[in-house]
């Protein structure tokens, strides 16, 4: 007999174990697997639920998660949308599995908020979206190891941002009122894969120069529970501005506007009354009549108007860098409806953009992914082109190039890694592409996808770096000279791409005469049905900057993205040469190209025929626009189309000039005023210089503003820089406003640089403000300085550096000199009387007093908000308080500080009143009286065997006599 | 003799509650059709060149046809996306596929150009059209090609294509 193979044996064995669990036994208590397989339904039901329960658990948090995604809108659960959700559940609790068990540690700072659980429930109940301004609830945060009192609540409109377990909060500070010089915080959940690269282009954008509010990634613990990792940011305020040395004033949000009926397209760049006014003074809180004509100008004016306008009443600079920002990354954050922040200078008169968002970095074959109205207006003008064209091509080129970012997020990565991977609730939305049925889904991160995410996006972020260098060096130009009929030639260069020529000297060449000097080229505007000559100032050898063409091309309308985006078209460059018997036979072209700055030499012999009449000709049908075409299809104006004309100089006096209305010496003419000139001002008139004013009198002759209650002499813009007055008295000046800018003082000089007051006099009326108003002027110099009478402060200088020597302030209504986040050097100042502090030192300024006197105010010199004041001989009498130095204040951390000997205090109740520990070096001494201080007075101009009070007394007389009508 | 008996539904119950449930794991962890095509698109854009395969050019007429604002958020700003891999926006390719946003009803144009002088053909029907280096050429598109993959063949061997955008026509003479 033959015995059967061992897998034979094996089925046998197996198959008799099975027949004997399927079989009834003869006799006895049945197997334990024949009782398994005869098990009883009701044990059955109740072995299977564990089962069913989960798969239960996972159905029900399926369909829940797809309703969560859609948020108000309502779509069915198809069977491939259930999958992706359970997906992403188990997906999350397999992953929660292996990693839950490590202890919260990480590089980030973490921060603690304690709320009561009626407190979370009440905030559960409402929805952010519809609620934004009220229902905060009390609570207490700690960071690093200090605790604030704060009122909290949900923030943010997006879903990612309430509508899943991470939410996003608004904190205000109520004890103590401020962190870092902040009322408020935000803590927000990134919706981003990489939320790591958005701190680093914000870096980036902040080292540029741009208005950046600090963000920082932090660990936050609810209630002691884990949340997970997230952006401390601080909201753009009042705080932002001082910290970045900007006086505090408007500050507009826009983001979120409902969407044009017609076209889909998002109104917030239509009307005031979708945006919202964040920060401002607070009468003028309901007044957005600056932002008002920002939104006028966008829909209204016409091309030239518009750059007039734009280049008084924007930043271009910083506008052209958070563009570059923008195009170099691929953001296409700041649209026609999101992220829009604008802050308004009152003294310079200009909107400066706070960057808010740099999330989105991609790369679509698109220069601009996403302008906004303002940006596609802006675009237009060359020097908005060629700014924001450099900066772009030297991000790309040198500063944030792809593998820059890829070594700074790795510097992220080693104590940021750890955060992310304890974080419970980490996920982020766009890691699918929308499908149209949700309107953003919020899907499960990890640490494997989060670098492959980054991955995808340096590969993108490289490609579009390579594609945008190459359009900005290479250069599409075609030129040919061709013959004119009354014998002339004209030069046509045609410019094609993104790369622009700085042209530095056209040269035309005859070759019938003798002569070296070059044929002068006359450049033309190419207009309907011929060309027209430029204006004079376009003469050779000045440098042109030759820019390619734009088109606006219609696109699928979007609501945040708009209608059209922008295309580079070719663009006509058009000189004649038209010397009489002077026939060119060939011409040099030399430049360098824009951005990339490499040399350009092109020598064009004259052709017989034009190879490219036909473009050329096409070109050639293209006027200076006089109206705004909104049409998405519209060419944009021509670069020369945008053209100044020089200003001309003007000469005022000598004798007696009235002004009977504001007179504004626009577009920076510079001015010249004879000694001996007197202005006579009707009331409420100003005179408003916006170039360079030389107006220097005499101590014989001297330069006079006269009038009651009229406006005020202002310096305005950096074309002012160098300005000189001397000999000069501003007698019956108050305050004005004109053309959006603020000017509080009887004169106001601002935004400017290297500035010379000489033996300048003001005494304001006393319906006025201040005195003398510098703010952002760089390199003053004030020189036997007088202020008398003025209504509030005698002098106030705001952002600015300034150096003086003998100011006089007399009878201040305020402060006699007030100072904000300056830096000034005050050497032998007096000031006699005013109502509130001789100096006053705020907002980080350092001050620097020598050989000077304080008297008669309540207190001689305060520094406060971390200020510093250096003291050398200074001498303080007849004051309530000598020096009051304050340690910390709101807005800044660092302390107030006095230091320097010789502060000298006579007649005076408290010599130095001390509001916390504030840095004091040395203690100062205590005189009786202020006879001993010879040196000080002589300096001040006290005559021998005079007494201090007899000299005070001579000085303010004197002062007073100043201001007197001759 | 034995008998031989069937389970009983209470085994039966058991047994398939628990098999269901780790189907249902086993179904839930599988990755999705939607993350597929998009680890698909990504591992395409990661590798420069590579043409596009039939099957990830079928999953991406499907869920073009599933969800058809999908076509948006893949054709970007403007408004078309070649699938295939690119260097520097250019497509070394003889067929390639051009994802389209433009709604069902309005009127459009492809914005294409070639690298090099070449016919090419919008889809199989089409009349070819001549193509002439960096002339860029406004292409109508076929009603019937909105919101889905456009294929584009070109005659000439080697030769690169770049696809610049659409622009809507909707209104225009």
């Amino acid at each position: 007999m033959r015995h059967p193979s061992p897998p034979r044996r094996f089925l046998d064995r197996l198959w008799t174990a099975w027949c004997d669990t399927l079989a009834q036994p003869s006799y006895g208590r049945p197997g334990w697997r024949f009782r398994i397989l005869q098990l009883r339904l009701r044990h059955g039901l109740l072995l299977s639920l564990p089962a069913l329960l989960i798969i239960t658990w996972y159905t029900w948090h399926a369909a829940l998660a797809h309703h969560r995604a859609l948020g108000q809108k309502r779509a069915a659960l198809s069977l491939e949308l259930f999958q992706l959700h359970l997906h992403d559940l188990l997906s999350r609790d397999f992953h929660e599995l292996g990693t839950r068990s490590t202890a919260l540690q990480s590089g980030l700072e973490m921060v603690e908020l304690l709320m009561a659980g009626q407190a979370l429930d009440r905030l559960d109940a409402r929805r952010p979206e519809t609620d934004l301004e009220a229902g905060f609830e009390v609570g207490r945060l700690r960071i690093d190891k200090q605790t604030w009192k704060v009122r909290a609540r949900y923030r943010g409109q997006k879903a990612w941002h309430y509508r899943y377990p991470q939410k996003s909060w608004k904190l205000r500070f109520q004890h103590p009122s401020h962190w870092e010089g902040h009322e408020s915080i935000l803590l927000l959940n990134s919706p981003d894969p990489d939320p790591l690269l958005e701190l680093v282009l914000l870096e980036k954008a902040r080292q540029i120069g741009l208005l950046v509010p600090p963000t920082s990634l932090v660990q936050l613990r609810l209630n002691a529970s884990p949340m997970g990792v997230y952006l401390l940011e601080t909201p753009a305020d009042e705080s932002t501005l001082r910290q970045n040395r900007r006086f505090p004033w408007s500050l507009y949000s826009g983001n979120g506007a409902p969407r044009d009926p017609k076209t889909g397209v998002s109104l917030l760049f239509t009307d005031t009354k979708y945006w919202r006014k964040a920060e401002g003074p607070l009468p003028k809180r309901s007044d957005y009549s600056e932002l008002q004509a920002l939104l006028e100008q966008l829909s209204q004016a016409a091309p030239a108007d518009f750059a007039d306008w734009a280049r008084r009443h924007l930043d271009l600079n910083a506008f052209a860098r958070l563009s570059a920002i923008d195009i170099a990354f691929g953001i296409d954050q700041h649209n026609y409806d999101e992220n829009q922040k604008l802050y308004f200078d009152p003294y310079r008169g200009r909107f400066e953009p706070i960057v808010w968002n740099l999330r989105g970095a991609d790369h679509e074959a698109t220069y601009d992914r996403a302008p906004s109205p303002l940006m596609l207006r802006l675009a237009e003008l060359p020097e908005f082109q060629v700014e924001r064209d450099a900066l772009v091509y030297r991000l790309l080129s040198s500063t944030a190039t792809p593998q820059v970012l890829r070594a700074e997020l790795e510097d992220w990565d080693a104590h940021a890694t750890d955060a992310f991977e304890q974080d419970p609730f980490w996920d982020a939305a766009g890691i699918l592409p929308e499908i149209g049925v949700y309107p953003e889904l919020v899907r499960p991160m990890s640490r494997d996808q989060q670098l492959r995410w980054r991955q995808l996006t340096l590969h993108r972020l490289s490609r579009r770096a390579s594609q945008l260098l190459d359009s900005l060096t290479t250069l599409d130009l075609q030129a040919e000279l061709t013959p004119l009929g009354d014998g002339g030639a004209r030069l046509s260069i045609i410019l094609s791409g993104r790369t622009g020529l700085e042209v530095t000297s056209i040269k035309g060449k005859s070759t019938d005469d003798c002569i070296d000097s070059p044929i002068e080229a006359i450049p033309e505007l190419p207009s309907q049905g011929g060309y027209l000559p430029m204006p004079a100032r376009f003469n050779p050898g000045d440098l042109y900057q030759l820019l390619p063409g734009q088109r606006r091309i219609p696109r699928p309308a979007h609501a945040s993205r708009g209608l059209v985006r922008l295309e580079p078209e070719p663009r006509l460059y058009s000189w004649r040469f038209a010397e009489e018997d002077r026939a060119v036979s060939a011409v040099t072209i030399r430049g360098r190209l824009l951005p990339s700055g490499q040399p350009f030499t092109r020598r064009l012999p004259l052709a017989p025929t034009p190879a490219n009449a036909a473009s050329t000709a096409r070109q050639a049908l293209q006027p200076c626009p006089v109206k705004f075409d909104p049409n998405p299809s519209a060419q944009t104006p021509h670069p020369w189309c945008f053209s100044r004309a020089a200003p001309e100089e003007q000469h005022f006096g000598p004798g007696i000039i009235t002004i009977s209305s504001t007179l504004r010496i626009a577009d920076g003419a510079p001015v010249t005023i004879a000694p001996g000139t007197t202005f006579v001002m009707s009331r409420d008139s100003s005179l408003i210089f916006t170039g360079h004013v030389d107006a220097q009198g005499t101590e014989t002759a001297p330069i006079r503003f006269v009038g009651t209650g009229w406006g005020s002499v202002i310096l305005q813009g950096p074309a002012t820089t160098g300005s000189r007055l001397k000999y000069v008295s501003v007698i019956g000046a108050t305050r004005s406003k004109s053309d959006l800018i603020e000017y509080p003082a009887a004169v106001a000089i601002h935004d400017t640089s290297g500035i010379t007051l000489s033996h300048v006099h003001i005494a304001p009326d006393s319906g006025g403000e201040d005195g003398l108003h510098l703010a952002y002027v760089r390199g003053a110099t004030l020189d036997h300085v007088s202020v008398d009478g003025a209504h509030a402060d005698g002098v106030d200088i705001e952002v600015s550096s300034v150096q003086a020597e003998l100011l006089a302030v007399t009878n201040s209504g305020d402060d006699a000199i007030d100072l904000m986040s300056s830096d000034v050097r005050l050497a032998h100042t007096f000031v006699s009387h005013c109502n509130d502090n001789a100096v006053s030192a705020g907002e980080r300024t350092s001050v620097t007093l020598s050989d000077s006197w304080l008297s008669g105010c309540p207190i001689g010199l305060l520094a406060k908000n971390a200020s510093t004041a250096r003291i050398s001989s200074l001498l303080v009498t007849s004051a309530q308080k000598g020096a009051r130095i304050e340690e910390r204040s709101d807005w800044y951390t660092e302390h107030g500080q006095l230091l320097g000997e010789g502060l000298l205090t006579s007649g005076v109740a408290v010599p130095l009143d001390l509001r916390g520990h504030p840095r004091v070096e040395p203690i100062p001494r205590v005189l009786n009286t202020p006879d001993g201080q010879d040196d000080l007075l002589r300096g001040l101009g006290r005559k021998p065997g005079e007494t201090a009070d007899g000299f005070a007394n001579r000085r303010r007389t004197e002062i007073r006599e100043l201001g007197r009508p001759q | 003799m034995r008998f031989l008996t069937l389970p009983s539904s209470g085994f039966v119950l058991v047994a398939a509650s628990w098999l269901a449930l780790v189907s249902f794991f086993v179904w839930g962890l599988r990755e999705p059709e939607l993350l597929r095509l998009g680890r698909q698109l990504e591992n395409l854009e990661l590798g420069g060149d590579e043409n596009a395969s039939k099957d990830l050019v079928r999953s991406v007429r499907q869920a073009l046809r599933r969800y058809p604002k999908l076509s948006i958020s893949l054709a970007g700003s403007t408004g078309a996306r070649l699938l295939e891999g690119q260097r520097d926006g250019w497509a070394r390719i003889s067929e390639g596929h051009v994802i389209v946003a433009l709604g069902k009803q309005t009127p459009g144009q492809l914005r294409i150009q070639c690298d090099r002088r070449t016919t090419i053909r919008i889809g199989r029907q089409s009349a070819p059209l001549q193509l002439t280096p960096k002339a860029p050429v406004l292409i109508a598109i076929p009603s019937d090609y909105h919101d889905g993959l456009l294929t584009v063949v070109s005659s000439t061997a080697g030769s690169a294509l770049r696809i610049e955008g659409v622009r809507s026509t909707e209104g225009s003479p």
